[in-house]
């Protein structure tokens, strides 16, 4: 969509790549996201770490000697490996899923070096380290929604970009009626379906797939729509009667895909 | 005009967050003046509200030097009369302030639509609709969800009574119960707000459609999508929380300030402490009227992709082949 912004790179091979970056409100979803995970995680810690001081705290009593300082070494450590957790996260999950966490997996956004390739341990500790600087005081979304490459401070250290993942086809398979496989073995001969562009089977796929979705009333009259100015681009000039529109834009669907299929 | 076939993909929470901060960006002076207006008509609301205290203190307090029983009838004859009038006014302003609220996701929507429109153009289609109708939809859903929430509450204290005779009013069950029910009411709650959340912008956007249509437009057009929504309005709630919080500092300083003093039970200090948190709140909501000519335009914006992004999922809207524009 035109309102997200766009970039394009040369990788080391000078192939120019062009990329959709995350967008703030991706990266604010992510943010939200990875953080409930990070509090559950924080949680089951603290709950470990409390029930194993408690233990040991008692465990000491029965010694000899002075422990009184025990308690405050446990919460320090506690609190450091509370850190750990939470850059341990980001980084482990960035290198293992190539730059994405859970957050980022769910907003269907990625990390990547600005030249392309996919993170590594350095790009993804570096961006790590620097996170609490980031979200103090919302410093690294303000970074992010004035930058032109919408990059935070780890990610400017770092030398990476945050970018859409490109959506490949979903592979709902699409339901295609009886009658409409019967129109489309005609179809060839009634009409000249070398009319057809990619992009307008491109449409027709769509609406097939979204139809599904869309609210009863709406979807017969973009049904119709379609069928209409379809009719209109593969010169067809009499449809067979009792054909639905919907029978039509599938037909055509599919005489479409045999015709590019016997091309090939 | 010949054009290209294509269709527009359906936004995820976050693409249309982002989708409305470009298009509050790239239109920023347009907004932002459209915003001042809309805020400035509800301030007028509170500025004549202050006026009409200060003309029926004046009336009550030249009553009293009067010393007559006739005068204080005619001040609270003139007070009423005057708070009537207030009334009026008040509904009036608010009217306009919606309308020009509704303005922005008008603006905004026609340039997702990739048609875009002449403000003066759209402003004076909205005022021939007349800003009644802004009004008439604004009551409407809050009477509605004032409505839902009452029945809610009630709803969810059947159970908690019942839990409450059975174990006892303290026991921790009836407890849980509590504030398991409290949450579910919630979240409830928050659901069916998020149906009625864009319930202005079909209002503003489609011209055969009035105020109770409207209503039912945003709840038809939400079906399935509410937590999507509910996400979309977390997400952009944390963009503008720095902003939110700004206004409340004065009162939150003045709290912190002020500790010492709420264990001091002198009628003098209880009187300063009053007076000096009542004015950090008065320049907090004097601090929110600048604030929010910046805030209302991202809402507004949010609200306009949200409404064509149901669109494009519910209606196919964008959706076109070769040589034809798409019929609004």
């Amino acid at each position: 969509m035109r309102f997200l912004n766009r970039i394009s790179q040369s990788t080391p091979e000078s192939v120019e790549l062009e990329f959709t970056l995350a967008g703030i409100g991706n990266r604010i979803l992510a943010w939200v996201i990875d953080y409930h995970v990070l509090i559950v995680l924080y949680g089951l810690f603290w709950l470990l770490w409390i029930l194993f001081a408690t233990g040991l705290l008692k465990y000491l009593e029965t010694l000899e000697g002075d422990y009184s300082s025990v308690y405050l070494w446990l919460l320090a450590i506690g609190i450091l490996i509370s850190f750990v957790i939470e850059s341990g996260y980001f980084l482990v999950f960035e290198v293992v899923w190539r730059g994405q966490t859970v957050g980022k997996r769910v907003a269907r956004i990625r990390v990547i070096q600005d030249d392309g390739r996919p993170v590594r341990l350095a790009q993804a500790a570096l961006r790590s380290l620097l996170r609490p600087i980031d979200n103090f005081c919302f410093i690294g979304a303000f970074f992010i929604l004035f930058g032109k490459r919408e990059k935070r401070i780890g990610d400017w250290a770092a030398g990476t970009i945050v970018i859409q993942e490109e959506r490949g086809d979903r592979a709902t398979t699409l339901q295609i009626s009886d009658p409409a496989k019967q129109l489309a073995t005609k179809l060839p001969e009634l009409a000249d379906l070398n009319q057809l562009l990619p992009d307008d089977y491109a449409v027709i796929r769509e609406y097939l797939q979204r139809r599904g979705k869309m609210s009863r009333k709406a979807r017969n009259e973009k049904s119709m729509e379609l069928a209409r100015q379809l009719r209109a681009l593969i010169a067809l000039e009499t449809i067979p009667p009792d054909t639905t529109s919907d029978h039509f834009l599938e037909a055509v669907y599919l005489a479409y895909q045999q015709q590019a299929g016997n091309g090939e | 005009m010949a054009q290209s076939s294509g269709s527009s993909q359906p936004l995820n929470a976050g693409n249309v967050v982002s989708a409305a901060v470009t298009l509050y960006r790239s239109h920023l002076k347009q907004y932002l003046g459209i915003s001042l207006i809309a805020t400035l008509w509800v301030f007028l609301v509170f500025v004549s509200l202050i006026v009409l205290a200060i003309v029926a203190g004046i009336a009550f307090g030249v009553a009293r030097a009067g010393e007559s029983s006739g005068g204080a009838v005619i001040a609270v004859l003139i007070s009423l009369v005057l708070f009537a009038g207030w009334v009026v006014l008040a509904l009036y302003c608010i009217g306009k302030g919606l309308l020009n609220t509704a303005l922005i996701s008008r603006l905004a929507f026609s340039e997702l639509a990739d048609q875009p429109e002449t403000m003066q153009a759209v402003r004076g289609q909205l005022n021939r609709k007349g800003s009644w109708r802004f009004l008439l939809t604004w009551f409407l859903a809050g009477l509605i969800l004032f409505a839902i929430n009452l029945g809610l509450s009630f709803a969810a204290a059947i159970p908690v009574l019942a839990v409450s005779a059975v174990a006892g009013e303290d026991s921790p069950v009836t407890v849980l119960v509590n504030l398991i029910l409290q949450l579910v009411v919630v979240a409830v709650y928050y659901w069916f707000w998020a149906r009625w959340f864009i319930s202005e912008v079909p209002l503003a956007v489609e011209s055969d459609t009035g105020s109770t249509e409207a209503i039912s437009r945003s709840w038809e057009l939400s079906t399935g999508s509410a937590l999507r929504i509910l996400l979309v309005l977390v997400v952009a709630s944390i963009i503008t929380l720095p902003l939110f919080i700004l206004p409340f500092l004065p009162f939150i300083f003045t709290l912190i300030a002020n500790a010492a003093m709420f264990a001091d039970s002198s009628p003098a200090s209880v009187a300063a402490l009053v007076a000096s948190v009542i004015g950090s709140l008065v320049i907090g909501i004097l601090l929110f009227f600048p604030l929010n000519v910046f805030i209302l335009p991202f809402w507004q914006a949010i609200k306009a992709v949200i409404y064509y992004d149901l669109r494009v999922r519910k209606e196919g809207l964008g959706m076109k082949l070769r040589g034809h524009g798409s019929q609004q």
